[in-house]
Protein backbone atom coordinates (compact mmCIF):
# COMPACT_ATOMS: atom_id res chain seq x y z
CA UNK A 1 0.00 0.00 0.00
CA UNK A 2 1.02 3.22 -1.17
CA UNK A 3 0.42 6.52 0.74
CA UNK A 4 0.88 10.24 -0.12
CA UNK A 5 0.20 12.81 -2.80
CA UNK A 6 0.63 16.30 -3.67
CA UNK A 7 1.59 19.17 -0.87
CA UNK A 8 4.55 20.16 0.75
CA UNK A 9 6.12 21.19 4.36
CA UNK A 10 4.30 23.86 5.96
CA UNK A 11 7.40 24.04 8.31
CA UNK A 12 4.82 23.72 11.31
CA UNK A 13 4.27 20.04 11.29
CA UNK A 14 1.09 20.34 9.79
CA UNK A 15 -0.22 22.60 12.19
CA UNK A 16 -0.40 25.74 9.77
CA UNK A 17 -2.03 24.54 6.77
CA UNK A 18 -3.72 21.89 8.21
CA UNK A 19 -2.34 18.70 7.23
CA UNK A 20 -3.20 16.06 9.57
CA UNK A 21 -1.07 13.54 7.78
CA UNK A 22 2.00 16.00 8.54
CA UNK A 23 0.52 16.47 12.32
CA UNK A 24 0.46 12.39 12.36
CA UNK A 25 3.74 11.73 11.70
CA UNK A 26 5.05 14.61 13.63
CA UNK A 27 3.41 13.16 16.60
CA UNK A 28 4.77 9.39 16.06
CA UNK A 29 8.44 10.69 15.34
CA UNK A 30 8.24 12.62 18.05
CA UNK A 31 7.23 10.20 19.99
CA UNK A 32 10.33 8.47 19.74
CA UNK B 1 8.97 5.77 15.34
CA UNK B 2 11.28 6.57 12.88
CA UNK B 3 9.32 6.86 9.12
CA UNK B 4 10.67 6.53 6.40
CA UNK B 5 8.83 7.77 3.36
CA UNK B 6 9.10 6.69 -0.67
CA UNK B 7 10.36 10.07 -2.72
CA UNK B 8 7.88 9.41 -5.19
CA UNK B 9 7.42 8.30 -8.95
CA UNK B 10 7.06 11.32 -11.14
CA UNK B 11 11.25 12.15 -11.74
CA UNK B 12 10.32 15.56 -10.03
CA UNK B 13 11.53 17.79 -7.24
CA UNK B 14 10.32 15.72 -3.95
CA UNK B 15 9.56 19.16 -2.23
CA UNK B 16 6.09 19.12 -3.84
CA UNK B 17 4.97 15.56 -2.81
CA UNK B 18 4.23 14.04 0.82
CA UNK B 19 5.33 12.71 2.82
CA UNK B 20 8.59 12.93 0.87
CA UNK B 21 8.49 16.72 1.60
CA UNK B 22 8.29 16.15 5.13
CA UNK B 23 11.11 16.76 7.02
CA UNK B 24 10.69 14.54 10.04
CA UNK B 25 10.82 11.37 7.64
CA UNK B 26 13.78 9.42 5.82
CA UNK B 27 12.93 9.88 2.37
CA UNK B 28 14.27 7.43 -0.06
CA UNK B 29 14.74 8.02 -4.03
CA UNK B 30 15.33 4.99 -6.17
CA UNK B 31 18.34 3.64 -8.05
CA UNK B 32 19.51 0.49 -10.21
CA UNK B 33 21.24 -2.19 -8.88
CA UNK B 34 22.00 -5.22 -10.71
CA UNK B 35 24.83 -6.93 -8.82
CA UNK B 36 25.44 -5.59 -5.70
CA UNK B 37 28.57 -4.41 -7.30
CA UNK B 38 29.92 -0.73 -7.72
CA UNK B 39 31.04 0.39 -11.09
CA UNK B 40 28.06 -0.27 -13.34
CA UNK B 41 29.19 -3.81 -14.38
CA UNK B 42 25.71 -5.72 -14.89
CA UNK B 43 24.71 -5.16 -18.67
CA UNK B 44 21.87 -7.59 -18.15
CA UNK B 45 19.34 -6.09 -15.70
CA UNK B 46 16.84 -8.92 -14.02
CA UNK B 47 14.10 -6.72 -15.61
CA UNK B 48 13.31 -5.22 -18.96
CA UNK B 49 12.72 -1.65 -18.14
CA UNK B 50 15.86 0.09 -20.08
CA UNK B 51 17.60 1.28 -17.04
CA UNK B 52 21.04 1.20 -16.05
CA UNK B 53 23.68 -0.67 -13.10
CA UNK B 54 24.66 2.09 -10.80
CA UNK B 55 22.72 4.42 -11.95
CA UNK B 56 19.53 6.73 -10.88
CA UNK B 57 16.21 5.77 -11.80
CA UNK B 58 14.75 8.64 -14.02
CA UNK B 59 11.18 7.95 -12.83
CA UNK B 60 12.31 8.87 -9.14
CA UNK B 61 11.66 11.73 -7.35
CA UNK B 62 15.03 14.18 -6.19
CA UNK B 63 15.49 16.96 -3.97
CA UNK B 64 17.21 19.96 -5.19
CA UNK B 65 20.99 20.84 -3.53
CA UNK B 66 21.18 23.16 -1.04
CA UNK B 67 17.42 22.67 -0.32
CA UNK B 68 16.12 21.88 3.13
CA UNK B 69 15.16 18.16 1.31
CA UNK B 70 18.98 17.28 1.32
CA UNK B 71 18.82 16.94 4.95
CA UNK B 72 16.62 14.24 4.87
CA UNK B 73 17.22 12.27 1.54
CA UNK B 74 18.85 8.99 1.18
CA UNK B 75 19.15 6.18 -2.23
CA UNK B 76 18.53 3.05 -2.57
CA UNK B 77 18.01 0.33 -5.05
CA UNK B 78 14.45 0.25 -6.50
CA UNK B 79 14.79 -0.94 -10.16
CA UNK B 80 13.78 -4.50 -10.82
CA UNK B 81 13.20 -5.43 -7.44
CA UNK B 82 11.71 -8.40 -6.48
CA UNK B 83 9.88 -9.02 -3.80
CA UNK B 84 6.55 -10.67 -2.83
CA UNK B 85 2.99 -10.25 -4.15
CA UNK B 86 -0.58 -10.10 -3.09
CA UNK B 87 -1.32 -13.48 -4.76
CA UNK B 88 1.20 -15.59 -2.79
CA UNK B 89 3.94 -15.15 -5.70
CA UNK B 90 6.67 -13.22 -6.50
CA UNK B 91 7.03 -9.59 -8.80
CA UNK B 92 9.51 -7.83 -9.78
CA UNK B 93 8.92 -4.02 -10.12
CA UNK B 94 10.72 -0.76 -10.46
CA UNK B 95 9.81 2.38 -7.71
CA UNK B 96 10.43 4.50 -5.02
CA UNK B 97 7.73 2.22 -3.24
CA UNK B 98 10.36 -0.47 -3.78
CA UNK B 99 13.68 1.43 -2.55
CA UNK B 100 12.43 2.45 1.03
CA UNK B 101 11.45 -0.98 2.08
CA UNK B 102 15.56 -1.65 2.44
CA UNK B 103 16.04 1.50 4.13
CA UNK B 104 13.46 0.47 6.40
CA UNK B 105 15.35 -2.65 7.35
CA UNK B 106 18.32 -0.77 7.62
CA UNK B 107 16.53 1.21 9.98
CA UNK B 108 15.64 -1.58 11.98
CA UNK B 109 18.55 -3.56 11.77
CA UNK B 110 20.93 -0.28 12.85
CA UNK B 111 18.51 0.12 16.26
CA UNK B 112 19.11 -3.89 16.56
CA UNK B 113 22.19 -3.97 16.36
CA UNK B 114 22.90 -0.85 18.40
CA UNK B 115 24.13 1.76 16.47
CA UNK B 116 21.02 3.30 16.15
CA UNK B 117 19.40 1.85 19.58
CA UNK B 118 18.33 4.66 22.09
CA UNK B 119 18.73 7.31 19.05
CA UNK B 120 15.84 9.68 18.21
CA UNK B 121 14.01 9.87 14.92
CA UNK B 122 16.07 12.56 13.51
CA UNK B 123 19.75 11.27 15.25
CA UNK B 124 18.77 7.79 13.08
CA UNK B 125 18.08 9.63 10.26
CA UNK B 126 20.89 11.39 10.89
CA UNK B 127 23.28 8.32 11.64
CA UNK B 128 22.06 6.50 8.57
CA UNK B 129 22.77 9.75 6.09
CA UNK B 130 26.20 10.35 7.77
CA UNK B 131 27.30 5.97 6.99
CA UNK B 132 25.71 6.26 3.35
CA UNK B 133 27.68 9.46 2.88
CA UNK B 134 30.86 7.88 4.35
CA UNK B 135 30.78 5.20 1.63
CA UNK B 136 33.30 5.31 -0.65
CA UNK B 137 32.86 7.88 -3.81
CA UNK B 138 34.09 4.62 -6.47
CA UNK B 139 31.03 2.68 -4.41
CA UNK B 140 28.80 5.06 -4.90
CA UNK B 141 26.01 5.51 -8.78
CA UNK B 142 25.79 7.91 -11.22
CA UNK B 143 23.11 10.89 -9.71
CA UNK B 144 25.01 10.30 -6.10
CA UNK B 145 26.36 13.93 -4.92
CA UNK B 146 30.11 12.70 -5.94
CA UNK B 147 28.52 12.15 -9.50
CA UNK B 148 25.76 14.50 -9.99
CA UNK B 149 23.73 14.43 -13.04
CA UNK B 150 21.64 17.70 -13.55
CA UNK B 151 21.77 19.50 -10.87
CA UNK B 152 19.01 16.60 -8.84
CA UNK B 153 20.15 15.48 -5.34
CA UNK B 154 19.65 11.92 -5.07
CA UNK B 155 21.47 11.39 -1.78
CA UNK B 156 23.77 8.81 -0.66
CA UNK B 157 23.75 4.96 -1.43
CA UNK B 158 22.68 3.62 2.13
CA UNK B 159 24.98 1.71 3.90
CA UNK B 160 24.41 -0.97 5.94
CA UNK B 161 28.00 -1.73 7.19
CA UNK B 162 28.42 -2.24 10.77
CA UNK B 163 24.84 -3.12 11.69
Amino acid sequence: MSLGGEGSDDGHCGKTDGDAFHVAICQVTAAA
Amino acid sequence: MTVVAAAGNDGVNLADSTPAAYPEVLTVTAMGDFDGKPGGLSTTPPCQDGRQDDTAADFSDYATPDSSEVDHTIAAPGVCITSTWNDGKTKTISGTSMASPHVAGLVARCIEAGPCAGLSPAQVIARLRADATSRPADQGFAGDPNHPIDGKYYGYLASDVGY
